[in-house]
This record gives C-alpha cells, sequence and structure tokens, in this order.
C-alpha cells in the first residue's frame, strides 16, 4: 500500500486570525488554493475582493490579477460609416493609449461596422442573399472574432433582420451577448394599408427576442414584458426614414436601443422587462432626425444626429423615463480651418485597400500628440473670421469627459467641451483635423453624408476560451 | 496516463484500482476513471496503486463526491470520436457538474476544492473555483466576508485608501 504525499499541496499558513473557527475559509483554504480560486472573479468582483481583507489583498496585488488597464478607459477613436462607401472608416488620434486600427481586413468576409459596446465590434458582412449574410464579433485591439451563427429567422414577416446589438461589459465578464430588435418593414413600400394591421400595438405588451450568448454559443428566445405604454401603433412606426441608424448604449445590465421613430426600447436583463421611452419633442422634429444615443460618464444621453444643438440627459429619477435638456451647443459656428492637419487623422481605408496598401500603421505611429493638453488646437471663437456655417453631424458622446464629437460638412472632426458652453454660445471648441475620406464625393451618383458613427473605447482582453 | 487509458479502452474497463479515505472507506474505480487524477495517473505510471491508494488527507464524504464526478467524467475522451454522443452527454455533464457544487455547504465546497487540488484533477478543481467566484459576484466587500466568514483586518483607514484606488467599482 502506498500513501498519496501531498508534495503540490502547500501546508496552510500558520498565522491565521485567532477568531477563526475550524470550518472558516481562512482556516482550510491554504495560500496557494486561495490564490487559484481568485485568477476566477470577473474584474469587478476582484476589485471588492480587494477590500476583503489583507491576504486577499495581498495575494491579487502580488500575482497582478486586476488588470484594470485592459479595461476600456479612453477613446481608440471613431468609426464612420459613410454613404455608398462599402468599409467603415476609422477617424482617431494617432499612438494615444492603447493603438487600434480601424481596418479590418482580417474577417473572411468584407464587412461594415453596425455596432459598439466597450471595446467590441459588430460587423455585418455585404452578402445580403438569406443565409448568406455574416456577423461578426471583433475586438481591434486584439484582433480576435468571433463569428455568430446565423439568427433565426421569424415567423411572420414584418421583422427586418439585420437588426443586432451588442450587450457587453468586461468589468463583469467577457462573455457577450448579442440582442436581435424586431424592426417594422413590411409595410414600407406598400400604399395599400390593412387597418387591422396598421393598428396593432408596437411593440407587444410581451416581446421575444432572440439572444445569443458566447456561454451557450446559440441563439435563444428570450421574453420581455413591457412597463407603461407602447410606442404606438404599426402604423407610425413604418414612418420611419430609410437611413437607418443603428445606435444603442448599454449599462448596468441595461440595454437602450433606438429604434423606429426615435422611441428607445429600454430592456433590463435581468428582470426581463422593458420600457418604452418617449422621444425628446414633438414627432415633425423627429421625422427630420434620427437621435443618437450615447454614454457620457455613467449616464445616458441623446441628441439629434444631424442636428445636435441640444443635448438631452436621459432622467431615470422617479421609475419615468424622460429625456430633459442638458446643454444647448452652437454647433453651427464653425472655424474657417487654414490647416490641413489636425491631431487626430482619418485611416482612409477605402482608399488604402483600393491601393492594397494594408499596413499604415507605421505612418501614423510617427506622429505624437497628446490630445488631453489645453491647447491643443482650440478654436478661436470669439475671432468672428473663425466662425463658418456647414452641415453638423453627430460623432459620439465621450465616455469619460463631458465632451462631444462632430463633423463639418464631412470636412472637419470637431470635439465640443460641454462644459464650457454657455447657453447657445461658444465655448471651447477643438480642431480634430480632417476626417472626409480621400475624393469622396467626387465622383458621379455618390450622394455624400455619414449614415452611421460608432465611438471605440478599445478593451485589450482576450474573449472566454472556445467559444468559437 | 495515455498508457493507462489505452488499457482501459482495451480491456473494456481496465483494471481496478482501489481508493481510501482518511476514514478508512474504500472505493473501487478503473483506473481509467482513478487516472482523471494526475496525481493517481502518475502513481498508475510509476506501477504503485495495486495495494490500494491510501488519500490520508480526503474524507470519505469528500471522496464520494470525488469518484462520483470522475465516474461522470469518465466517458468524456471515450466519446470524444463521436460528436453525436458527446453533444449530447455534455448537456447531462454540465447538468450533474452544476447540481453537485450547487447545495454545497462552505466547508464541504472548500474541502471539495482542496481534494481537487491534492488530486490535481482540474476540471473538478476549475469548477469549484468557479463556483466560488460566482458566490462571490455582485458582492459588496462586507457581503463577502459575510459570505465566507472572513475578519475584516484592515484599519477604517486602510480600508478606505484601498476602496479608493478601485473607485469606479464602488460609484455604481
Amino acid at each position: 500500500m502506498v500513501t498519496a504525499t501531498p508534495a503540490n499541496c502547500s501546508v496552510a499558513a500558520s498565522s491565521r486570525e485567532p477568531g477563526d473557527t475550524e470550518e472558516s475559509m481562512a482556516k482550510l483554504l491554504p495560500d496557494d488554493v486561495l490564490t487559484i480560486i481568485l485568477r476566477c472573479p470577473a474584474p469587478h468582483d476582484l476589485a471588492m475582493s480587494r477590500c476583503v481583507c489583507k491576504l486577499w489583498c495581498t495575494i491579487i496585488d502580488t500575482h497582478r490579477m486586476l488588470r484594470v488597464d485592459l479595461l476600456p478607459h479612453s477613446v481608440g477613436g471613431i468609426f464612420i460609416n459613410f454613404h455608398d462607401l462599402g468599409l467603415s472608416e476609422f477617424f482617431a488620434r494617432p499612438s494615444t493609449g492603447p493603438t487600434i486600427s480601424g481596418n479590418i481586413n482580417y474577417l473572411p468576409l468584407t464587412s461594415i461596422v453596425r455596432g459598439h459596446c466597450n471595446g467590441l465590434l459588430l460587423l455585418y458582412s455585404h452578402i445580403s442573399r438569406p443565409g448568406m449574410k455574416q456577423f461578426y464579433v471583433v475586438n481591434p485591439a486584439t484582433r480576435q472574432w468571433v463569428q455568430l451563427p446565423p439568427p433565426p429567422r421569424p415567423d411572420i414577416g414584418i421583422m427586418h433582420l439585420d437588426n443586432l446589438y451588442l450587450a457587453f461589459d468586461p468589468t463583469l465578464s467577457s462573455h457577450f451577448e448579442v440582442f436581435q430588435i424586431p424592426y417594422v418593414d413590411v409595410f414600407r413600400h406598400r400604399s395599400e394599408l390593412n387597418p387591422a394591421i396598421e393598428g396593432i400595438e408596437w411593440p407587444p405588451s410581451t416581446c421575444v427576442l432572440h439572444v445569443f450568448s458566447t456561454r451557450t454559443r446559440q441563439w435563444e428566445e428570450r421574453s420581455f414584458v413591457r412597463e407603461g405604454e407602447a410606442a404606438g401603433s404599426l402604423a407610425i412606426i413604418r414612418r420611419d426614414f430609410p437611413n437607418f441608424l443603428h445606435n444603442a448604449v448599454y449599462c448596468r445590465g441595461v440595454l437602450y436601443v433606438r429604434c423606429q421613430t426615435n422611441f428607445v426600447m429600454r430592456i433590463s436583463l435581468s428582470d426581463g422587462k422593458y420600457r418604452i421611452i418617449k422621444p425628446p419633442v414633438e414627432i415633425e422634429r423627429y421625422e427630420e432626425s434620427n437621435i443618437y444615443m450615447g454614454l457620457s460618464q455613467k449616464r445616458v444621453y441623446c441628441t439629434f444626429f444631424d442636428d445636435p444643438d441640444i443635448i438631452y440627459i436621459l432622467d431615470e429619477s422617479y421609475g419615468e423615463m424622460e429625456w430633459v435638456q442638458k446643454n444647448a451647443i452652437s454647433c453651427l459656428v464653425i472655424h474657417a480651418f487654414q490647416q490641413t492637419d489636425g491631431p487626430w487623422t482619418l485611416q482612409d481605408i477605402t482608399i488604402m485597400n483600393i491601393l492594397m496598401r494594408t499596413d499604415m500603421t507605421t505612418a501614423i505611429e510617427e506622429q505624437n500628440f497628446d490630445w488631453d493638453s489645453d491647447n491643443d488646437n482650440f478654436i478661436n471663437t470669439t475671432d468672428e473670421r473663425n466662425l463658418r456655417y456647414g452641415r453638423i453631424t453627430f460623432l459620439g458622446f465621450h465616455p469619460y469627459k463631458e465632451v462631444v464629437f462632430s463633423s463639418h460638412s464631412l470636412s472637419r472632426g470637431l470635439a465640443y467641451h460641454l462644459n464650457t458652453m454657455k447657453f447657445r454660445g461658444f465655448g471651447k471648441i477643438q480642431d480634430l483635423g480632417n476626417l472626409g475620406p480621400k475624393y469622396y464625393g467626387g465622383c458621379m451618383g455618390i450622394q455624400p453624408f455619414i449614415e452611421e458613427s460608432f465611438l471605440c473605447t478599445p478593451w485589450m482582453g482576450e474573449f472566454p476560451k472556445d467559444i468559437n | 496516463m495515455a498508457a493507462a487509458a489505452a488499457e482501459a479502452t482495451t480491456d473494456g474497463g481496465g483494471k481496478m484500482i482501489i481508493l481510501i479515505s482518511a476514514d478508512g472507506k474504500r472505493f473501487e474505480v478503473t483506473e481509467a476513471v482513478a487516472s482523471q487524477s494526475q496525481l493517481i495517473s502518475n502513481m498508475i505510471e510509476d506501477d504503485c496503486t495495486e495495494n490500494g491508494v491510501r488519500l490520508p488527507n480526503v474524507d470519505g464524504d469528500i471522496l464520494t463526491m470525488v469518484v462520483d464526478y470522475c465516474n461522470m467524467h469518465a466517458g468524456d475522451a471515450a466519446a470524444a470520436g463521436d460528436t453525436m454522443k458527446a453533444s449530447s452527454t455534455e448537456e447531462e455533464l454540465k447538468k450533474f457538474d452544476a447540481e453537485l457544487v450547487q447545495a454545497l455547504e462552505n466547508p464541504v465546497l472548500f474541502k471539495l476544492i482542496l481534494a481537487a487540488n491534492f488530486l490535481n484533477i482540474k476540471s473538478l478543481l476549475d469548477m469549484t473555483c468557479q463556483r466560488v467566484a460566482d458566490m462571490m459576484s455582485g458582492k459588496t466587500p462586507e457581503q463577502m466576508r459575510e459570505t465566507f466568514s472572513i475578519e475584516n483586518d484592515f484599519t477604517p483607514e486602510e480600508e478606505a485608501a484601498i476602496r479608493q484606488e478601485n473607485a469606479w467599482a464602488f460609484d455604481d
């Protein structure tokens, strides 16, 4: 007979608190086993664990388990979909923080960015034949990517299929989920209306959503029960205009999705409920422009994508979800841009791919700027010669500062510092640089405008193992 | 380990070995089942399991769970070639694993972790440690201390400072 010796099992540390009971964690588990356990929690739980006791704190710090530096904490750049360009462009400040390339040329099929959540991008391939289209979730910081299984076909013919949104929070888990949000499409080209169908309440009181999770690696149905009023009837919803903006915010287990006619579905993932948030102003206004939501300093904001002069904040304080006016900015006031270079640059992916030059990183890395600097290309708004009017398109909310990004006349990127803005005043505005793709709009048949934009906050972490 | 597994599959079940717990309980298992433990697998390779393997720091009730787990998971390698079979058993295994750790009292869970670590059964160790991590999930430091009966040995100043270092996690 042999006796297995505990060679690989160290003896429990002797210096334990006298108050420990015989069966307590500290008494039972030696440090090396505790170390194995503390490798498991997500960053948020690990941050809490550091404060539990000295031993835990020491183990976590000694093994550098809590990697806050890998979590999203900076703006890596902005993905912009220009109308009629086949690829998403990337407007970014070179070499700030983790550098990412907007050129996602490593997927099996050429794809365009349609969503972003905490560092992950959702891309749709160009092929639109049923069963041929592919959907990818990509981490541009690590170039890891996952191809989603085909989303399920809906039973009835009123859903538009390509309407997927990411829910991902790397402080809680490196797993992600993708939600398919119903979209009413069947009536768009029909003039004859069936009153019985047109009168149907939308969205339904119980909304069954298809959800993909990397935990199960498949699409599943999940029911969400509506609290409060519907957005309206199908007749109202179909008045949406054709340039659909994919826009969503995910924060604290709640997914906010911009839907047709600018109502927002506020989906609470934990308790299977959803609410409708009505648009900020009357119907005349929101027929003109999509709203664009974003997260800034953990609050949900929105503005109008094509006319971002008023910034709204979502007031959820009394369970009454409501958009409240926060800032009014004079977006029309613009600099007569004299310099051609700014601190940010457009990666010019379309042209780059045409020229078959796929690696631009060296060219970009030669430049080095500090965007946080106080004198970083601010526009002198007191000099009227600097002011010029143009078409403004909203690009995004800075997630960590009171700053919003916009595009002026498809040529310059601007950053507005909201805390310096007086009512319809100028405040501090930075000229970030040229964001127009080369030769864009010069070709016949192209109607130049920005369709969508996605602010990207790089996440340097890894996907869970075996999610493919 | 490979040699032991090959032996087990060729002669239908393979040789039996006896595991003896700290309190003298005896468990008869096939070599294929036992060799999921890297510790025992090494002993099988060294040919020193003939008269039984005594495990002086694993109690009988804990070893019962470990043997159940190993019996359940012994099919993993055998079924790997047959994808249909593997996918059907995957569901069962997940259910079995979840039920195994779900209702355990803390001390039993910790002893199971210790046994998995000592016997070096990686999948069982991963699963049980993950269970502890799941118990931490969404909890404040106070709740964690309560869950695991841990004494707060920080001074109020130290604790305030350490919370400040991870303020991002606390301001929700």
